[in-house]
């Protein structure tokens, strides 16, 4: 059988491999012994003749399409985070270190006391919590062109910079609530999940292109991505509820994340546009989860 | 002069040309693109052969030569099989890529031995489904020869460098227009490597002229950065915001310079190749213009890019048009006439078609 599509003709083929073409108007369903794969290409081009059957078919696709971008991707790129060998996450992020140290970041002038009791904190968060210490390695750094942030890199190091220390109303549980929260980051993976996110947006973009190119130049971007957009909103309300999660286990009090981030919002009004908020987006939703998770785990 | 000859000579035969034409339309095949890609998302993908079929044989059923279209009926369920190999063999990939690196090696290794096999597969597949006035093409190339062309001197221009690639390409059409028949005629390619060398040389200058811009913008970048370590400012001064402007264009220049030089040597050598092709009797004429072509897939893609893709079909269905209306065929006398579809084809297709267990169709 040789269903017609559109307007095109169709026609048959004989056991003896001959064809005959069939006019336009034919109705294939009477002929005998169809079978069950013609009878579905009939269906097919059934419902192929309708515009209101083809605007049906544009809906399937634009909701499978946002369905795979927005649980599909995240999904897959996690279940990948995890199985990659951890000396991808290094490899990445030693390029960035080198990048950062050579040309935004200058040393501390953080007073040596103020260090160690972040240090001791961080170390806290650690060890209550069992997660390996020698991965991590807690580097402050000054940099006027960041301004008040801190950073987690896939390899465990996490950059503490003195413009969020020195915050006004950001005390020591302030900061050390942070590095919980950078902890979280790292524990979870959520450097190698944006950059493979990043990646299966670039594949997904070329098979809806259809071009090569335009995938290949999203790819080659890839590195930038860490630092220039950050973790996605999920991403980071994941690291604030894990951050409470983390801090439950020390002295220090989980609220302050909360406070934290308050204070952060507040700065983001009148400082600079690039801070730990806009690399750290959604600021008031974050809060609120915070204080939801806190009461859950009845603190 | 004797009597005998002066009464056996022919007369000149007739000359006639049958420009080709198309007639699907973009909303048509838009309606069968749809509803065969989301059948294709609804099944996870299991229909696909059935929707790849169908979209090609919209094609073939709406080109027309001297009256008669052309037909394609690849049976799904051979392409599902091969479909599922090629599946199966990319999640091997995937995982040793995630898994283990050195069975990678191997992987890629039995890609490249398969490879040859596999073009002869998907050439023979073709042909043999495509038909005109019911008569089928036959493609009768050997296996060997494949290996010769897709693994010999594929494995040749690493050590002879890029520059054997055109001859690679030459071998390769050679080998697929000169093994070619509809029915019981058979195809005959005449062509030269030299079309193919001046094709892909193009193509590469084209390319090159894109990067002057691109390493320009970078040398200006690189002067205002060393200026500015100099004079230990942190600013970035005008030369590097210059260079940074000069590179993004240039970026884009790059990449829409790639699309064209794509665009020449497909035309370049679609003409050429066509141009010195028959069958016994007609002759194949290619006439693409270069700069209509050029426009038509650059407006294709802009257009695509901005609907998310739902242009793809009139994309599609505008260059095929084009493409297939510049083409013609000459015949002397009733060479094409007599191509008729009580013209049996080849027993052995028709065994062939029957004991396949795999087959591949992949596009060319």
């Amino acid at each position: 059988m040789d269903i017609p599509t559109g307007s095109a003709p169709g026609g048959i083929y004989f056991p003896d491999d001959s064809h005959v073409v069939l006019p336009p108007g034919f109705d294939y369903n009477e002929i005998p012994d169809l079978g069950k794969e013609n009878r579905m290409l009939l269906l097919v081009r059934w419902i192929e003749q309708y515009w209101k059957y083809t605007a049906l078919a544009v809906v399937i696709i634009l909701f499978s399409v946002l369905a795979f971008y927005l649980y599909g991707i995240p999904a897959m790129a996690k279940s990948i985070a995890y199985k990659l060998p951890d000396s991808v996450g290094n490899g990445i992020s030693d390029h960035v270190i080198d990048e950062l140290e050579d040309r935004l970041f200058f040393p501390s002038e953080l007073d040596e006391e103020q260090q160690a009791v972040l240090r001791d904190g961080f170390a806290g968060i650690l060890e209550a919590n069992g997660f390996n210490a020698y991965r991590y390695d807690l580097r402050f750094r000054r940099s006027e062109a960041i301004g008040a942030n801190a950073f987690a890199l896939p390899s465990g190091t996490i950059y503490m910079l003195d413009g969020l220390v020195e915050l006004e109303g950001m005390d020591t549980d302030g900061v050390v609530a942070i590095l919980a929260h950078e902890i979280a980051h790292v524990e979870l993976r959520h450097g190698l999940q944006s950059v493979i996110r990043q990646a299966g947006i670039g594949v997904f973009a070329t098979l809806m292109i259809g071009d090569v190119s335009v995938g290949i130049s999203l790819a080659t971007a890839l590195p930038k991505i860490l630092l220039e957009t950050g973790y996605s909103r999920s991403l980071e309300t994941e690291a604030d509820l894990y951050a409470v999660e983390y801090l439950a286990k020390t002295s220090y009090p989980p609220e302050a994340l909360a406070e934290a981030l308050k204070t952060l919002i507040g700065d983001e009004d009148e400082d600079a546009l690039i801070n730990w908020i806009s690399t750290h987006p959604a600021g008031n939703k974050r809060y609120e989860a915070i204080r939801q998770k806190i009461e859950e785990l009845g603190l | 002069m004797d009597n005998q000859s002066f009464i056996d000579a022919e007369p000149a035969p007739q000359k006639t040309t049958h420009e080709m034409r198309f007639h699907g339309s973009g909303s048509e095949y838009f309606r069968i693109w749809i509803v065969n890609t989301a059948l294709t998302i609804v099944t996870i993908g299991l229909y696909w052969p059935w929707a790849m079929v169908r979209m090609r044989k919209y094609f073939y059923a709406n080109t027309e030569v001297a009256g008669d279209r052309f037909q394609y009926d690849g049976p799904a369920k051979i392409i599902f099989r091969g479909y599922i190999l090629v599946m199966l063999a990319f999640l091997c990939y995937s995982l040793a890529n995630i898994f283990a690196p050195l069975i990678l090696f191997i992987i890629i290794l039995l890609f490249f031995i398969a490879w040859p096999w596999v073009f002869y597969k998907a050439v023979r597949f073709r042909a043999r489904y495509s038909a005109y006035r019911g008569v089928r093409f036959k493609f009768d190339g050997t296996l060997g020869k494949s290996y010769t062309i897709n693994m010999g001197y594929t494995a040749l221009t690493f050590f002879l460098g890029i520059f054997f690639l055109p001859y690679v390409e030459y071998r390769k059409k050679d080998y697929v227009w000169n093994n070619l028949n509809l029915g019981s005629r058979k195809f005959e390619f005449k062509g030269q490597a030299g079309e193919f060398f001046i094709a892909y040389f193009k193509a590469v200058g084209l390319v090159l002229l894109g990067v002057i811009p691109l390493v320009i913008g970078i040398a200006i970048a690189l002067a205002g950065g060393v200026q500015m370590e100099q004079s230990g400012s942190e600013d970035p001064n005008i030369a590097m915001l210059a260079g940074f402007a000069i590179l993004i264009p240039a970026y884009i220049g790059i990449l829409v310079l790639s699309a064209i030089a794509q665009q020449l040597i497909f035309c370049r050598i679609t003409n050429y190749t066509l141009n010195n092709t028959t069958l016994p009797g007609i002759q194949l004429h290619s006439n693409i213009n270069f700069w209509k072509l050029v426009g038509i897939h650059l407006s294709n893609l802009f257009l695509i890019i901005i609907t998310l893709g739902l242009f793809t079909p009139w994309a599609q269905v505008r260059r095929s048009k084009y493409i297939l209306e510049q083409l013609s065929v000459t015949t002397e006398g009733d060479a094409l006439d007599t191509i008729l579809s009580t013209e049996k084809t080849d027993e052995d297709a028709i065994g062939d078609a029957a004991g396949e267990i795999f087959d591949f169709e992949i596009g060319f």
